[in-house]
């Protein structure tokens, strides 16, 4: 019998008819049914509560569970050992091919309110705060009056040397659009409205104008998902700008930054810069993570417990730019690196 | 309409609710799960083999939607569903508040399950920060929406069987 036929589901109104014909069942048959009934083989039951159906054929809840764990345990096991071109794979890009712009509808629709609630969060903002966000203005203002000077000699030195610089600059640069945002508790994966038909692919990086944002890690014609720096699942190779140690970041399920494997007595303080190394072959050298916020005390590991704190504001993002062929490529990497950054499964 | 088309309606219905307004909806990390709801509010209608099938479906439908690996809430759900029904069948009482509670249960085990799946499958994350953090505030969440959701749904699916009644009974 197909699982979700009319006949197997009953028919409405076998409650009234139950109850008209007499039937000693104190529940209607909608509801699966208690009491004593008549089976199939015309006895009474007194495990009626898993058996009967509105036909008296046997429910076979068990058997139905069964077949289905079986089942799902099998997709489990086939979607672990096929590759990104097989049936299921296939069927999930077809299944979000449809249901993207359904998402993104949703984020559209819902934006004046989110809108409205960040608002509300932000006038929480005290006094004392304003004023260091005001000095912190002018201090920056200054910087930049300066770094700009930098910026200009290192531009006419780099002329001159002929010297390729690493980072962005060789890469093409594709502004995209947020259209969804992360569909599960367990995982911090946005949607991007480019895809294969832009030329986006798995493992490009994903920066806004205050730092790194992630790597793609599913892309469909119309649609790129990216998993962000903050999920549990990914890992950035990292520099520490001050003294050039290098180290891992790692996202977790609250969406804080670990910077991991920097040496005990290294000379990392609080407010140091944390960009990207270069290493690992996805992410370009020199793209800002964050900031370390916090060191840990604990002097019984070999490696300094860290907090990095990214100066994207992950819940208010809404453009973000795909490098689409940052230095180093990462076309030809072997699954195991891919799998180590958080791309592939 | 005939049971098959209530269930298919409901089960579609959850599913647009859960690719449209479930990412908006994430309050302090946490993403309502729709179809969970619904499974589980299907199943105390319907009973334990409607709930294990419709359970099967919706997680696999939910896995298919996200990036993470595919069958593990499938699984959970399939499991979810059955015992939701059982549940039903042993101990239901009069009102929507016990159902509910029930639901909140149900909710926690069904998260419980698919975070044993996928910190087994090696997705990275502590199980017991993960339970605290996303499974328990989850489950609150779930009942909230069975709070709106239980009475409508319980309408529509199953107009004359106890479940209805007792519920529209409760809430007059």
């Amino acid at each position: 019998m197909s699982p979700l036929t009319s006949k197997g589901f009953g028919k409405p109104g076998s409650y009234l008819r139950d109850k008209a014909s007499g039937s000693t069942g104190s529940r209607g048959s909608y509801a699966g049914g208690g009491g004593r009934r008549r089976g199939r083989s015309g006895r009474f039951s007194n495990n009626d509560h898993l058996n009967p159906s509105d036909d008296g054929s046997p429910r076979k809840p068990y058997l139905w569970l069964t077949i289905l764990i079986i089942l799902s345990i099998a997709i489990t096991t086939m979607w672990a050992r096929e590759a990104d071109t097989g049936p299921l794979h296939t069927v999930r890009t077809a299944v979000q091919t449809v249901t993207t712009p359904l998402e993104a509808a949703g984020t559209w629709v819902t934006a004046p309110a989110r809108n409205f609630f960040n608002w509300i969060g932000d006038l929480g903002v005290s006094r004392s705060q304003l004023q260091a966000l005001v000095e912190q203005n002018d201090e920056l203002r200054a910087r930049v009056v300066e770094l700009e000077e930098l910026r200009l000699l290192d531009d006419r030195l780099t002329a001159l040397m002929s010297v390729a610089p690493t980072g962005t600059a060789e890469a093409d640069v594709l502004p995209a659009t947020i259209t969804g945002l992360p569909s599960s508790s367990y995982e911090k994966v946005i949607v991007l409205n480019r895809g294969t038909r832009d030329g986006v692919g798995l493992a490009m990086p994903v920066i806004a104008s205050q730092g790194l944002v992630g790597v793609t890690i599913e892309v469909g014609p119309n649609y790129s998902k990216v998993r962000l720096i903050t999920d549990q699942s990914s890992g950035v190779a990292a520099l520490v700008q001050r003294g050039r140690d290098l180290g891992t970041v790692q996202g977790s399920l609250s969406g804080e930054l670990n910077l991991n494997f920097i040496p005990i007595d290294a000379g990392v303080e609080v407010g140091d810069t944390v960009l990207t190394s270069g290493l690992g072959g996805i992410y370009p050298k020199g793209l800002v993570i964050g900031e370390v916020v916090r060191i840990a005390d604990d002097h019984n590991t070999l490696y300094m417990p860290l907090t990095v704190r990214s100066m994207v504001n992950f819940d208010r993002l809404e453009e973000v730019l795909i490098l689409l062929n940052a230095p180093p490529s990462t076309a030809d990497l072997p699954e195991p690196e891919l799998q180590a950054i958080g791309v592939g499964d | 309409m005939g049971r098959f088309t209530t269930t298919t309606i409901s089960l579609l219905a959850a599913l647009l609710l859960q690719v449209v307004f479930g990412p908006p909806l994430t309050i302090l990390g946490v993403t309502p799960n729709f179809l969970m709801v619904a499974v589980i509010i299907i199943a105390f209608v319907r009973g334990s083999k409607e709930g294990t099938i419709v359970g099967f479906i919706a997680g696999l439908l939910f896995d298919l939607v996200g990036t993470t690996v595919v069958g593990p809430m499938a699984l959970a759900l399939t499991l979810t569903g059955f015992v939701a029904g059982i549940l039903k069948e042993q101990i239901f009482a009069t009102g929507w508040v016990l159902p509910v509670s029930v639901l909140g249960i149900a909710s926690l085990a069904s998260e419980g399950i698919y975070l044993v799946m996928i910190t087994a499958l090696g997705v990275p994350m502590s199980f017991f920060a993960a339970l605290a953090t996303r499974a328990l505030p989850g489950a609150l969440y779930a009942m909230l929406i069975a709070v709106v959701c239980f009475p409508i749904m319980t309408k529509f699916l199953g107009k004359g069987t106890d479940v209805e009644i007792n519920t529209m009974k409760s809430l007059r």
